[in-house]
């Protein structure tokens, strides 16, 4: 059987279609054939009706508004990359993402509304702070990233919302650190992805995320452990290190599956946290030795 | 709904592209969306609706599309052939964007397309002439 394919003319529609009845927003559509696939050339054996909203103009804008980067849930990862505002990090990550054809469709709320845990462009998220505008015909509602993603496939979005756009703060980036492992450089999916970023002002850290993906069943992110980088020097973390790393291991719970194993997964997190604590924070705090 | 791939295919009777993996790995159905390179095997066809589509069948008879072909012939980028024309169409993106690609860039633009047989520097050395040689034409 073949879903039913919806495109509606406006935002305001869609809402009132996503109010009206069950349908299954769509906008980059990478999945759809992946995941629902029949055997070649057969219809995907979706059963739900499909909402087309790739082409609203209201969701692929990307806009700077006072200290925050406002980009529309179903702007393509390539305009992302290439708007002069977007942070660091997320253009490495979205640089790393698939290949050109996946990101000239591809989209940051298709990414999010998957909620898979080992999603790249969403570790970064994670790591920026990011908030997720989700709109209904009631109003528009903004959610913490972490709030919106709460387990595998699993999101607080409710049924009569849609994610309008993701609103990154910006100027918390002034290093940043960002490693994906995968099996090959291009298309692949992430074995985990790592992302970090924060501010350094006199020596010390400043604000802090750090982000990992692909260890548990959704990003890992620990405010307690970023709270005990605050403020650190140097010598500080030099001497936080080992109880960091085992802060951070005893968080990650990952699996094995077709793309790694849970242990390979756990040495490679804490390969990447030496990497980040012995390498990347002192030579961003101790300034050029 | 319909892939683009097997509309393109089966419907317009454009069949330089070609299905390979169908899950947007490979690149051998790429085309041209609004002069972006795209795997229309995953693309649903309503997603395409109201915009320009391109395909090797196009892209071919024009100048670029000539010397892409000459290129990939004289890098010795072309054996079994399944890959090629999807390799064309996104060589064609990426000189469109950035007539003058280095090695790097030409890599990175291509990453997205599987070659089993050449190993790939036969088709960045084809690229790099027909860059080299459309420049020179245009002088």
């Amino acid at each position: 059987m073949s879903a039913e394919w919806i495109r509606p003319r406006t935002l305001q529609e869609a809402l009132a279609i996503r109010s009206a009845r069950h349908v299954r927003p769509l906008a980059g559509a990478t999945d759809l054939y992946v995941r629902y696939r029949g055997i070649a050339g057969t219809l995907p054996a979706l059963s739900e009706a499909v909402m087309y909203i790739g082409h609203l103009n209201e969701l692929t804008a990307i806009s700077v508004h006072e200290h925050q980067l406002r980009i529309g849930a179903a702007a393509v990862y390539t305009d992302v990359a290439a708007h002069p505002a977007t942070p660091g990090i997320l253009k490495n990550a979205i640089a790393e993402l698939g290949a050109p054809a996946l990101r000239n469709v591809g989209t940051l709320g298709g990414n999010i509304g998957n909620a898979s845990p080992a999603a790249d462009a969403v570790c970064t998220l994670y790591a920026l702070d990011a908030q997720v505008e989700l709109a209904s015909l009631g109003g528009a509602r903004r959610v913490p990233i972490d709030a919106v993603i709460t387990g595998p496939g699993q999101t607080a979005i409710a049924e009569d919302e849609l994610i309008t756009a993701i609103l990154v703060p910006l100027g918390y980036d002034s290093f940043s650190f960002y490693r994906k492992v995968g099996t090959r450089r291009a298309n692949a999916l992430s074995k985990l992805a790592f992302a970090a970023c924060g501010e350094v002002e006199d020596y010390t850290l400043g604000h802090l995320g750090v982000a990992i993906a692909a260890v548990g069943p959704t990003v890992i992110r620990s405010r307690e452990l970023e709270e005990r980088m605050r403020g650190a020097d140097g010598r500080k973390i030099a001497n936080l290190r080992n109880e960091l790393i085992a802060g951070y291991l005893a968080l990650v719970a990952p699996i094995s599956d077709q793309r790694s194993t849970a242990q390979y997964r756990r040495w490679v997190t804490e390969n990447l946290l030496i990497e980040f604590l012995d390498r990347c924070l002192p030579s961003n705090l101790n300034g050029p030795q | 709904m319909r892939r683009l791939l097997d509309v393109l295919r089966e419907d317009c009777g454009l069949t330089a592209i070609k299905e390979g993996c169908g899950e947007g790995e490979c690149g051998a159905c790429a085309i041209l969306i609004d002069g972006r390179v795209v795997d229309s095997c995953i693309l649903p066809v309503g997603a395409a609706q109201g915009r320009e589509i391109e395909t090797l069948e196009s892209i071919r008879e024009t100048a670029r599309g000539r010397l892409i072909v000459d290129g990939l012939s004289r890098g010795g980028g072309v054996q079994c052939g399944f890959c090629t024309p999807g390799i064309a169409v996104t060589i064609e993106a990426l000189l469109r964007e950035n007539p003058n690609p280095s090695e790097y860039e030409i890599r990175d633009g291509i990453s997205g397309n599987l070659c089993r047989c050449t190993g790939y520097q036969q088709i960045v050395e084809g690229v790099l002439y027909t860059a080299a040689e459309t420049r020179e034409r245009s002088r």
